[in-house]
C-alpha cells in the first residue's frame, strides 16, 4: 500500500510539471504572457494539480511493480525538469 | 491596518517562508545523498520542506490579486523585463512545489527501499534547483521593483 502511494506521488510531480509546462507552451502568442496583466496563473496551476492526482492515481492503481518503476523516475525527473525549466525561461 | 500594509506584511512573510523552507529542504537532499535509511528526522525535515514551500505559495495566492491590480500594470509597463522574471519565477515556484510535495510523499512511502529514497531524493533535489532558481528570482525582483508603499 506505501509503496503505491510513493507510485502515484512520484507520478504527480511529475505530471503536475509536464502539465503546466505544456499548459503554458499552449497558451503562448495568446493574451496571457508576461506583457498583459492577465495572466491565469493560478487556474493553470489548479488544471495542472488535478491532472497530476488524476495521473497519480492511475499510476498507484495500475503500476504492479513499484521499485522498477521509482528506478526509474531519477531520469524522468532530469528530463521533465529540463523540458520544463526550458520552457518558464524561453516563454515567462 | 491598511490594504497596503497587509499587502507588504503578506509579501515579506511569502519571502521569508520560502527562503525558509529552501533551507530545510537542504536537509534531505543531503541526507539521502549519504546512502543511509530513512531516519525519523530525515523524513520530519522533508515533510516540513514540503509545508513550509506550499505556504508560501498559497500565502502568494492569496496575495496575488493585489499584485495583478496594483502593482504589475506598472511594472510591465516600466520594466518588462522585470515582469518577465516574475513570471518565470511563478512558473519555477510550481515545480518546486510539486516536487516537493512528491518528494516527501515518495520517502513516505518507498524510503525503506533503495530505489524509492534514490526517486524521492531526487524529486526534493529537483525541487531544491528550482527553489533556489525562484527565490533568486524573487529576491531580484523585489529589489527593482518594490511598489513605493
Amino acid at each position: 500500500m506505501r509503496e503505491r502511494v510513493a507510485v502515484g506521488a512520484s507520478a504527480f510531480g511529475l505530471v503536475v510539471c509536464l502539465s503546466y509546462a505544456v499548459l503554458r507552451l499552449l497558451a503562448v502568442g495568446e493574451p496571457g504572457g508576461a506583457g498583459t496583466v492577465h495572466i491565469p496563473f493560478f487556474w493553470r496551476s489548479a488544471l495542472a494539480g488535478l491532472h497530476g492526482l488524476v495521473a497519480g492515481l492511475a499510476a498507484a492503481s495500475a503500476v504492479r511493480d513499484s521499485d522498477a518503476w521509482l528506478e526509474r523516475v531519477p531520469l524522468a525527473v532530469a528530463l521533465v525538469l529540463s523540458f520544463c525549466v526550458t520552457i518558464a525561461v524561453v516563454f515567462p | 491596518m491598511s490594504a497596503e500594509v497587509l499587502y507588504a506584511l503578506l509579501e515579506r512573510l511569502h519571502g521569508h517562508l520560502g527562503w525558509l523552507g529552501l533551507a530545510v529542504l537542504l536537509h534531505p537532499v543531503i541526507t539521502l545523498g549519504k546512502g543511509r535509511g530513512v531516519s525519523r528526522r530525515m523524513q520530519l525535515s522533508a515533510d516540513l520542506a514540503a509545508l513550509l514551500m506550499a505556504a508560501p505559495f498559497a500565502l502568494g495566492a492569496v496575495i496575488y490579486p493585489t499584485y495583478r491590480s496594483g502593482v504589475k500594470p506598472e511594472l510591465v509597463a516600466q520594466a518588462p523585463a522585470v515582469a518577465a522574471v516574475f513570471e518565470t519565477k511563478e512558473h519555477l515556484a510550481v515545480f518546486a512545489v510539486a516536487l516537493a510535495i512528491s518528494g516527501a510523499l515518495v520517502l513516505r512511502g518507498a524510503g525503506k527501499s533503495a530505489a524509492g529514497r534514490r526517486a524521492a531524493r531526487s524529486m526534493l533535489a529537483g525541487a531544491f534547483v528550482c527553489a533556489v532558481m525562484t527565490g533568486l528570482a524573487g529576491l531580484w525582483v523585489a529589489s527593482h521593483a518594490h511598489p513605493a508603499w
